[in-house]
């Protein structure tokens, strides 16, 4: 067995947890009781995929390997009177009472450390259960108080108590037009510091570039933080569908890691999802294997909004799912390594990975996508989301010159040494794509 | 509960409140996310039908129990000199973090240490011979190229393609080394208008009438005048 338990902090990362979950269940054949649909004899995706994901209690209910972590009741709450309230075991749902205000020390040192043993203790819990665990998946965003603080803590908790074992993420990144806080870029900038030597991979969705998605491509005109969700989820899903799925040809999180990773620090792969279609628009294309790939290069596919033509790439994995045969998958890929505008680092190993799980993807009644027999999900280590850090860096400079809101933190115990700690931290990180992008020789012309 | 969005000059937010949300409560809440001390705070409320009004601690102490239907919460901030509006008029390219080349070389979990320890890149001794004869070619082609004069530029894998030499040196937003030479090409076989993120380095030209390569692509001279397109070629024939 190859256990994953999936760890949710945060409003964002709750609701994004909340819309995973549902469209898992879906997935597998689970109803939002726990219990298999009708006429199912066994959950679908094969015991062993299946069983990544899910435990079976005594009574044949299925429960998810997953904890919920708040610091303020009200989403949770939402979990523990939704229509899923009894898929979950009451001690999965951890909340307190109090939330951290949009402030990463509130989150990390004071309100976040109380309820650090209950959360510790109920994912050990979990971890008992599981015969061979792999790692941790988060879902937490950067730019709130609990998701980054809280967040950062238990990553670094979870380093202690579990050494090696695999911890990604999927982070919420602060979307560059409208802030929700005026401190998002501070708690960005501490978390990622916090957290850069402990996950060992995080993909990184920005709620504008998801949002112009559910605008354009799913005729949304105002997409609530609902429909985000739904489409983050579909992403998630395919990101873990090899791992949940018995296929021929799968992916663990430690390949991921391999094949994506050249570099511990460097592990920020941009997303690209294909295709994202309203229902009315579904019938009227084709979808072939060539043409949902060629549009994970079209930027209106990405996750977070970069440039790859710009960058260099250092690795790229293609997860697809549904009806694709390995002649198509094949040609696809030729056809993307042809490309003029993927200029692959030359001077050290790069990787080409490819995913396939025959299993096609569900469209859940609530989102607005199609479903379709096949997708892809492009995950690819481009030194293009270095511009993500430099806009998030170049706003906390702004702010830190002025001292802005730095009294939030010293109040609750941070040091201001920690913000120039974690600030030369990402400069450093910036550095280092611009050592990855260098001593190329392809970048001929522009 | 009410769920509205709170509107200031930096942010926009999606809350929800309870219905029995006192006045300071509310201003508190909204201090942490708008950066806007409560007692210079100005707060309106839009309604769904449409109705705006501005909300007061004297006469709503409870403003959620007088306005359930407040659908978003405007937020000013009266204090000329407080840090949100010293925010929202400064420039982003203000004192910028700088991390000199000495700090990130001693930092010891760097790709730059990655790549000498493994002598990636630069740090293979035969890849940088074959990269410093390469930059001395590209040197010794500039001596011989003269700016605002015609130009044939041969890149490979690519037919020729002619213009005019605009502009030789450096491009800072790459990096500070590698000199480039933009041209202006005949045609619109070029990718921009002669700027590169922003920067305007000749020109501007007509879109994509503008590109920048490497000196050893280019050769000058009066014979490269513009080339006759080949259907038009055909037809002289």
């Amino acid at each position: 067995m190859r256990e994953v338990i999936s760890i949710n902090v945060g409003q964002a990362g709750c609701q994004i947890g909340n819309s995973c979950w549902e469209l898992y269940s879906l997935e597998h054949g689970i109803r939002p009781d726990g219990y298999l649909q009708e006429g199912l004899s066994k959950p679908k995706g094969g015991e062993e995929g299946f069983s990544t994901f899910f435990y079976e209690t005594g009574s044949g209910k299925y429960v998810p390997r997953a904890v919920y972590v708040d610091l303020e009741p009200n989403v949770i709450d939402e979990v523990r009177t939704g229509p899923y309230k009894d898929l979950f075991h009451p001690e999965q749902l951890i909340n307190g009472k109090e939330d951290a205000a949009n402030n990463y020390a509130r989150g990390h040192y004071t309100v976040g450390r109380e309820l650090l043993d209950d959360i510790l203790d109920r994912i050990r819990k979990i971890s008992d259960q599981c015969d061979g665990l792999q790692g941790f998946l988060f879902t937490h965003s950067l730019g709130g108080g609990t998701g980054s603080g809280l967040g950062s803590l238990l990553l670094e908790q979870l380093s202690i108590d579990y050494g090696k074992k695999s911890k990604l993420e999927f982070a919420v990144y602060p979307a560059p037009q409208v802030s929700t806080s005026v401190v998002e870029p501070y708690n960005t900038v501490l978390t990622t510091h916090t957290t850069l030597e402990h996950a060992d991979c995080t993909f990184m969705v920005d709620n504008e570039a998801i949002y112009d998605m559910c605008k354009k491509n799913l005729d949304i005109s105002r997409p609530s933080f609902a429909n985000l969700n739904n489409l983050i989820a579909q992403v998630v899903s395919s990101v873990t569908a090899s791992l949940r799925f018995d296929g021929s040809l799968n992916v663990d999180l430690n390949e991921f890691q391999t094949n994506l990773v050249p570099y511990p620090r460097i592990h920020f792969p941009l997303v690209s999802y294909s295709p994202i279609l309203s229902r009315s628009k579904a019938y009227h294309e084709a979808n072939s294997v060539s043409e949902i790939t060629n549009a994970c290069f079209e930027p209106g596919n990405q996750m977070v909004k970069c440039d790859p033509r710009t960058g260099k790439y250092m690795a790229t994995c293609l997860l697809y799912r549904g009806d694709v045969v390995t002649r198509d998958v094949q040609n696809a890929v030729s056809q993307v390594k042809n490309k003029k505008t993927v200029q692959m680092v030359d001077w050290c190993p790069t990787g080409f990975k490819i995913g396939i799980c025959y299993e096609p993807p569900t469209a859940t009644p609530a989102s607005q996508l199609s479903s379709v027999k096949r997708a892809v999900c492009m995950l690819s280590n481009t030194t293009a989301i270095a511009d993500a850090w430099k806009r998030i860096d170049r706003k906390f400079d702004l702010m830190y010159s002025k001292r802005a809101f730095v009294h939030w933190y010293v109040g609750e115990g941070m040091e201001e040494g920690e913000f120039t700690e974690a600030r030369e931290d990402l400069a450093a990180l910036e550095r280092d794509y611009i050592e990855v992008g260098a001593d190329s020789y392809a970048d001929e012309e522009f | 509960m009410v769920r509205t969005s709170v509107v200031s000059s930096l942010c926009s937010a999606t809350k929800e409140w309870d219905e029995n949300t006192s006045y300071e409560k509310l201003c508190q809440r909204i201090e942490s996310f708008t950066g806007i001390e409560p007692r210079y705070m100005k707060l309106l409320f839009e309604l769904d039908d449409g109705g705006k009004l501005q909300i007061l601690r004297s006469t709503h102490p409870y403003p959620f129990k007088n306005y359930p239907n407040v659908s978003t919460i405007l937020v000013e901030d009266l204090n000329e000199n407080s840090v949100v509006n010293q925010l929202q008029n400064s420039k982003s390219n203000e004192s910028k973090f700088h991390l000199s080349d000495e700090q990130y070389a001693k930092r010891t979990d760097s790709v730059l240490q990655w790549k000498m320890r493994n002598h990636y890149g630069r740090f293979n001794l035969d890849s940088r011979k074959l990269q410093e004869s390469y930059e001395r070619l590209q040197q010794e082609r500039i001596g011989k190229l003269h700016i605002g004069q015609r130009c044939s530029v041969e890149s490979e894998g690519q037919p020729e393609r002619r213009g005019w030499l605009r502009f030789i040196g450096t491009i800072p937003e790459l990096n500070d080394k590698d000199i480039w030479c933009g041209i202006e090409f005949d045609d619109s076989v070029g990718k921009n208008d002669g700027s590169f993120k922003g920067c305007t380095y000749f020109g501007p030209v007509k879109p994509n009438h503008g590109g920048f390569v490497r000196p050893l692509a280019v050769r000058t001279g009066l014979e490269f005048v513009p080339m006759v397109k080949d259907d038009q070629s055909d037809d002289e024939i």
